[in-house]
C-alpha cells in the first residue's frame, strides 16, 4: 500500500499572515510536489502548478447533527486528485478567515477514500499577534483557530511590545497545550516547522510543558478552584432544531463486532449514535447559566491533560471515549493521546476531531516507559469529570 | 439484438494509452468513434474500424479534462474540465468553435440533447461548474444561465421522456427546464446525493449518498425509499433497462435491488461477492441484461443479476477501472483505467 499523502490546513484571521506564509512555502526549494487548495478569495501571488480554487461548502452528514459537518468541496477536489497517476507529495488547504477549522479537519476522518490516502499532518493557524484580541471576543472562530492548532505563529511581533506579547502566548497556550507557538514577523518561518510534522509526539510536546500535566494530576485530588457543574440535561435553548429522530439513519454508527480498543484492526472512527435526543452542536446557545466562564478572563476555550502510569483496560477505556465523545463532542475541538493499554504490546496513539477520532497502535513501546497521555482541547471542559471517567478505565 | 450472455468471447479490438487517468469518455451516436478526457488534460477521438486517433488536442484543458458530450448528429463534441471552460469542437475541422468560461470551479458535467422547439429541432448543451449551471447553443454560446445552485453538485443527467435534466447535491435533486430556467421539481434529501440515475420509463429516481445510503423516489408521487447499511459511501448505480433492477456497489460487493411493486423497501437486496476491491463503475446494457462492473483491484465482470448470482464473464486488466460504457448497439463495450489505458473489447 502506497504512503499516505500529508495534509497541511491553514488557518488565521483575516489579515494574520497566511497568504504570506503560502506565498514562502511555495516558493521555498523544498522539492516536494505540493496541491494547493485555496478558499476563493485566495490570493496566491505566484504562478504554481497547482493551485485550485474552491467555496468552502460546509455540510452535516446527517440530519442536523451539527458536529458531523464536513468540507463537501474537499471530497469532490482530493478524490479526483486521488484518480491521477500523477501524486502530489503534500496538500495544503487554505481556509478562510473566518472558517471553523472543524469541517476541514474532519473530512478527513468522515470520507473512507480521504481516510485512507490522506493523513492531516498538521494544523498550522497564523495569527496576527498586534490585532488578535481586538477579535479575539466577537469572533469564536479566532478561538477554534487557536484550539485546532498544531503550530502557531505568532506573527508580526515585530509591532507588539514584549511584555503584551509575553502576555499573549500564555494565554493562548492555556487554550491550546498541544501546540508549538513560534514567533515570526511576516511569516518568516523554517519550512520544517510548518509542514512534514509527521503526525505528533505528545510525550516530545509535552516534555516542555511539566506544569501541564502535574497541575491537570492534581486536580484528581479535586483542587480545581471553579467548579462548573453544568451537565446539560436541563433546557437548552438552541436555535436550530435538530432531534436524532427515529428515521436518522446514520450511515456512520459505530459498529463493531471485534472486541475492542480502537487500536489496530478496528477501521471504524465514528463513535457517534445518533439515539440521543441532542447534540450541542458548536453554535448551540446554551443561555446565560452556561456562560459564566466567559466572565473569568479566560477561557471557555482550553486544554486539559492526563496523566497517569497505570495499565489501561481496553474495552472499558472505548466504552468512555464513545460515551463521552457522544455526548460532548461538540464541545472537544480536539483530543490526543498515547495510551499503556493491557494486553498490547504497543503504544495505542489517538487523535480526534470532534465526535471522529482514529486510533492505532503500530509502535510498540520498546524502551520507553509505558504510561497514558491524554489531551483535550476543548469548550467548558469539565477537568474532574475527565479524571473520573479515566481513572474508572483503569485495569483490574 | 443484444447480448444474452458471455457464450462468445469478447476480443479486444483496440488499446490505446493516455497521458494520465481517464476523467472521462463517450461513446459517439453512431457507436463507431470514442471520445476520452484524461486528468492530464488531454482530449482524443479514437476511430474503432482504423484503431487511430482521429483527434488529438495534448493539452484540451488545464489540469485535467474530466466531461465530454457528444452532440446528437456526432458531427460535435463539447469538452469540460478543470481550467472552468467548456468548448465545443468540430470534428470535420478538429478546431475548437467557441469556449464557454464558467468563473472559477471545474467543469463536471456535460449533456448534449436535441429537442424540439416550435417546428424545429434545436440542440442544447448543458454543462456544470461548481454551483453553476448553464445552457448552451451547438456553437458553445450560452443561452441562459439558471440560478445558482444551494450546494456544489455531484452529478447531472437527463430526465427520460421530457426536455428537462436533473442534479443531485447535497439537500437532494432537482430538476430544470432545458430551454429555459425554470425549476420543474425538487426531490429531498438531507445527505449528499452524489449520483443519481432515472429508470429508463422515467418512473423511479435512485441516489447515492454519501453516507452509504441509497434513496429511491417514484418520480411522479414523491414517494421515497430509503436503504442504509452500505459499507461506504455510494458513488454509482445502474438501472436495469426496463426497471426492475437497481444495481449498487457496496464496497466490493455488488448488491441488486428488486424495484418490482411494491419497490424495494424492506427487501433484502441479493447481494454478489466477486471484486477484491471497491467497484468504482458499473453500467447496464442499454436494451439487454448484461451489466458490467470495473474494481478497484482492475478486474471486470459481466453480470446477468436476478438470473446468474455469479460472473458469467470476466477480464483481468490489472489498473483501477474508472469509466465503462457499451457501444450504442450493446455489441461491445469500453473501460477506461487509472493507468490511462482505454481498451476496447467486441463480440465480433
Amino acid at each position: 500500500m502506497s504512503q499516505k499523502i500529508p495534509v497541511t490546513v491553514l488557518t488565521g484571521f483575516l489579515g494574520s499572515g497566511k497568504t504570506t506564509l503560502l506565498n514562502r512555502i511555495l516558493t521555498e526549494k523544498h522539492g516536494k510536489r505540493i496541491a494547493v487548495i485555496e478558499n476563493e478569495f485566495g490570493e496566491i501571488g505566484i504562478d504554481h502548478q497547482l493551485v485550485i480554487q474552491s467555496d468552502e461548502e460546509i455540510f452535516e452528514m446527517n440530519n442536523g447533527c451539527l458536529c458531523c459537518t464536513v468540507r463537501g468541496d474537499l471530497i469532490r477536489i482530493l478524490g479526483n486528485l486521488l484518480k491521477r497517476r500523477d501524486r502530489f507529495d503534500h496538500i495544503l488547504i487554505e481556509t478562510t478567515g473566518l472558517a471553523d477549522p472543524g469541517p476541514v479537519t474532519q473530512t478527513f476522518f468522515m470520507d473512507e477514500d480521504l481516510k485512507d490516502n490522506f493523513s492531516l499532518d498538521g494544523v498550522v493557524t497564523v495569527v496576527d499577534a498586534k490585532h488578535i484580541l481586538l477579535h479575539w471576543e466577537e469572533a469564536p472562530e479566532v478561538k477554534e483557530q487557536v484550539a485546532f492548532a498544531d503550530v502557531i505563529l505568532l506573527n508580526k511581533t515585530d509591532l507588539v511590545p514584549a511584555k503584551e506579547l509575553e502576555a499573549l502566548e500564555k494565554r493562548i497556550r492555556t487554550m491550546n497545550r498541544l501546540a508549538k507557538v513560534y514567533r515570526t514577523e511576516r511569516s518568516k518561518i523554517e519550512m520544517d516547522k510548518v509542514m512534514g510534522l509527521g503526525g505528533f509526539d505528545l510525550e516530545r510536546i509535552l516534555e516542555h510543558e511539566p506544569d501541564f500535566l502535574k497541575a491537570a494530576s492534581k486536580t484528581l485530588g479535586g483542587t480545581e478552584t471553579h467548579d462548573h457543574d453544568h451537565s446539560h440535561d436541563h433546557a437548552h435553548e438552541c436555535d436550530k432544531d435538530h432531534v436524532h429522530g427515529p428515521e436518522c439513519d446514520h450511515g456512520h454508527t459505530h459498529e463493531c463486532d471485534k472486541d475492542h480498543v480502537h487500536g489496530p484492526d478496528c477501521d471504524h472512527d465514528h463513535a457517534h449514535e445518533c439515539d440521543k435526543e441532542h447534540v450541542h452542536g458548536p453554535d448551540c446557545d446554551h443561555g446565560d447559566d452556561h456562560d459564566h466562564e466567559d466572565h473569568h478572563h479566560d477561557e471557555s476555550v482550553k486544554s486539559v491533560g492526563i496523566q497517569s502510569l497505570n495499565e489501561m483496560d481496553g474495552q472499558k477505556l472505548s466504552a468512555w471515549i464513545s460515551e463521552l465523545l457522544r455526548e460532548k463532542g461538540a464541545d472537544i475541538f480536539r483530543m490526543k493521546g498515547v495510551l499503556n493499554v493491557k494486553g498490547s504490546p504497543n503504544r495505542v496513539v489517538f487523535q480526534g476531531v470532534h465526535m471522529t477520532f482514529e486510533a492505532n497502535s503500530e509502535v510498540p513501546w520498546g524502551e520507553q516507559k509505558r504510561q497514558n497521555t491524554l489531551v483535550f482541547i476543548g469548550r467548558n471542559l469539565d477537568r474532574e469529570a475527565l479524571n473520573i471517567g479515566f481513572k474508572s478505565c483503569y485495569a483490574e | 439484438m443484444s447480448l444474452t450472455g458471455l457464450e462468445s468471447p469478447l476480443h479486444e479490438v483496440l488499446k490505446f494509452t493516455a497521458g494520465d487517468s481517464i476523467g472521462a469518455m463517450a461513446w459517439s451516436p453512431e457507436g463507431e468513434r470514442l471520445a476520452v478526457g484524461s486528468l492530464s488534460g488531454e482530449l482524443i477521438v479514437l476511430e474503432v474500424s482504423t484503431q487511430k486517433s482521429i483527434l488529438s488536442i495534448p493539452e484540451a484543458h488545464f489540469l485535467g479534462t474530466q466531461a465530454l458530450a457528444w452532440s446528437p448528429d456526432g458531427k460535435r463534441l463539447a469538452s469540460g474540465g478543470c481550467d472552468g471552460a467548456v468548448r465545443v469542437w468540430d470534428l470535420s475541422t478538429g478546431s475548437s468553435l467557441n469556449e464557454y468560461r464558467f468563473k472559477g470551479g471545474w467543469v463536471s458535467h456535460l449533456l448534449w440533447g436535441e429537442f424540439e422547439k416550435g417546428t424545429q429541432k434545436k440542440g442544447y448543451l448543458i454543462a456544470v461548474a461548481g454551483k453553476k449551471i448553464v445552457c448552451l447553443d451547438d456553437e458553445g454560446v450560452l443561452l441562459h444561465s439558471y440560478p445558482d445552485h444551494p450546494f456544489g453538485i455531484e452529478d447531472l443527467t437527463w430526465r427520460p421522456k421530457s426536455a428537462q435534466f436533473s442534479v443531485s447535491s447535497h439537500g437532494g435533486i432537482s430538476v430544470w427546464s432545458v430551454m429555459k430556467s425554470k425549476l420543474e421539481r425538487t426531490y429531498e434529501w438531507k445527505n449528499p446525493a452524489i449520483f443519481h440515475r432515472w429508470s429508463l420509463d422515467g418512473q423511479w429516481i435512485a441516489a447515492g449518498g454519501q453516507d452509504g445510503s441509497v434513496h429511491i423516489w417514484i418520480a411522479k408521487s414523491g414517494a421515497d425509499f430509503h436503504m442504509g447499511g452500505y459499507m461506504r459511501k455510494v458513488e454509482r448505480l445502474a438501472w436495469h433497462p426496463e426497471g426492475r433492477w437497481l444495481a449498487t456497489p457496496n464496497g466490493g460487493n455488488l448488491a441488486i435491488w428488486d424495484c418490482s411493486p411494491p419497490g424495494p423497501e424492506g427487501r433484502v437486496p441479493e447481494e454478489y461477492a466477486w471484486h477484491e476491491k471497491n467497484i468504482l463503475s458499473l453500467a447496464y446494457q442499454h436494451r439487454g441484461d448484461l451489466l458490467a462492473t470495473g474494481g478497484e483491484e482492475g478486474n471486470v465482470a459481466f453480470w446477468l443479476p436476478g438470473k446468474r448470482d455469479f460472473p458469467v464473464g470476466k477480464l483481468a486488466l490489472q489498473s483501477a477501472v474508472l469509466q465503462m460504457a457499451w457501444r450504442p448497439d450493446d455489441q461491445a463495450f469500453a473501460v477506461g483505467m487509472k493507468s490511462g489505458e482505454i481498451r476496447i473489447f467486441d463480440r465480433g
